[in-house]
């Protein structure tokens, strides 16, 4: 489902090729997982979907990539990939908020060509399930995953828009 | 939080209001936690909201913290047969103005709170949109769309919306 806050229009978009326990979302692209790369490699159009599958403890990954208008678009062909996470026994079919997501940058310091020091920004999608076992064998542990997304490279001062707010002060390219 | 460290809101459920649902958003560079409780005796539901950070110390005690609740919305039918938690529980932010989608138990329906300051909240929870089938909001976040950079809200649902032993696992986006 898409909400415009500006017209308070909803669209349910799409029903997923498979079923699941729980499912979390979050925006961006996951490296290595664009369609359009390298002509887009950046694309806050694609969203990345984990979930605990049905009538399993497997935590998946998926991508969906919205069209234009946002009220459609395509899941990635390569379909959904095991990620390997195994959740808790304890999380039934009928559970929900077992499993979450967010994306947050972290400061990257770079050398532009000129020999000036700047900072760009790497995104990182990080998964958070109930999972099976810690490290020790221990049951029912906390456990997530680290995805490396976008980076968003520092390029430094505009050389000649004069400066009138932050948005003006640095161009960023999305890599 | 320090890594290692934890953090105890056990105040939070035993108040007899137990939580539900738990989101958090950053939003005017406050981490804030939005918190859905049940009303008393199953009679309906209460959404909270508490400044997690910056925190003012006089709310941490060791490892315990209790920052005031901001209550931002009730709804209580009284229907202790067919409890209207708030199942369905979405918050993000775009640009200046924070949104808090959420869908009570055993309805189809789903509201909009918005607030442009995280102090005050709009006049109540404004119907958005009904779904066709059982269909409740799991999570939530903001996309682009393509034709006019327009900032959306997207959300997944499972169709639980009348009770966990009735979900068949069908989710939508």
């Amino acid at each position: 489902m898409t909400l415009d806050p500006a017209t308070k229009a909803v669209a349910e978009v799409a029903t997923l090729p498979n079923k699941y326990k729980e499912l979390t979302i979050s925006t961006g692209d996951v490296d290595g997982c664009t369609q359009d790369a390298p002509a887009a490699p950046y694309s806050t159009t694609a969203l990345q979907l984990w979930g605990i599958g049905w009538d399993t403890n497997n935590v998946y990954h998926m991508q969906f990539v919205f069209d234009t208008d946002g009220t459609g678009g395509t899941f990635n062909p390569r379909g959904r990939v095991s990620t390997g996470g195994n959740a808790s026994g304890h999380v039934e079919n009928s559970s929900r908020n077992r499993l979450t997501s967010c994306i947050a940058p972290e400061p990257v310091a770079e050398t532009l060509p000129d020999k000036t020091a700047v900072t760009s920004l790497q995104q990182y999608a990080r998964v958070w399930w109930w999972g099976d076992t810690d490290a020790s064998g221990d049951n029912a542990h906390g456990r997530s995953m680290k995805y490396r997304m976008d980076f968003l490279r520092n390029l430094g001062i505009l050389p000649r828009l004069p400066l009138r707010g932050p948005e003006d002060r640095v161009r960023v390219e999305h890599e | 939080m320090e890594d290692g460290q934890t953090w105890d809101w056990s105040n939070d459920y035993s108040d007899g209001r137990r939580p539900n649902a738990a989101r958090f958003a950053v939003f005017k560079d406050k981490l804030f936690l939005y918190i859905a409780k049940t009303y008393d005796d199953n009679t309906g539901a209460i959404l909270y909201q508490k400044q997690i950070d910056p925190i003012a110390t006089e709310y941490v005690d060791g490892t315990r913290w209790n920052p005031p609740a901001v209550q931002i919305w009730e709804h209580r039918p009284n229907d202790a047969d067919h409890p209207q938690v708030i199942r369905g529980l979405v918050v993000k932010v775009i640009n200046d103005t924070l949104y808090i989608l959420l869908q009570y138990s055993n309805t189809r329906d789903l509201y909009l709170i918005t607030s442009t300051d995280g102090e005050t909240f709009s006049g109540g929870a404004t119907p958005m949109h009904i779904f066709a089938d059982k269909d409740c909001l799991l999570n939530g976040d903001v996309v682009t769309r393509d034709r006019d950079g327009a900032a959306l809200i997207a959300s997944v649902t499972k169709d639980d919306a009348f009770g966990g032993d009735s979900t068949t696992g069908t989710c939508k986006l």
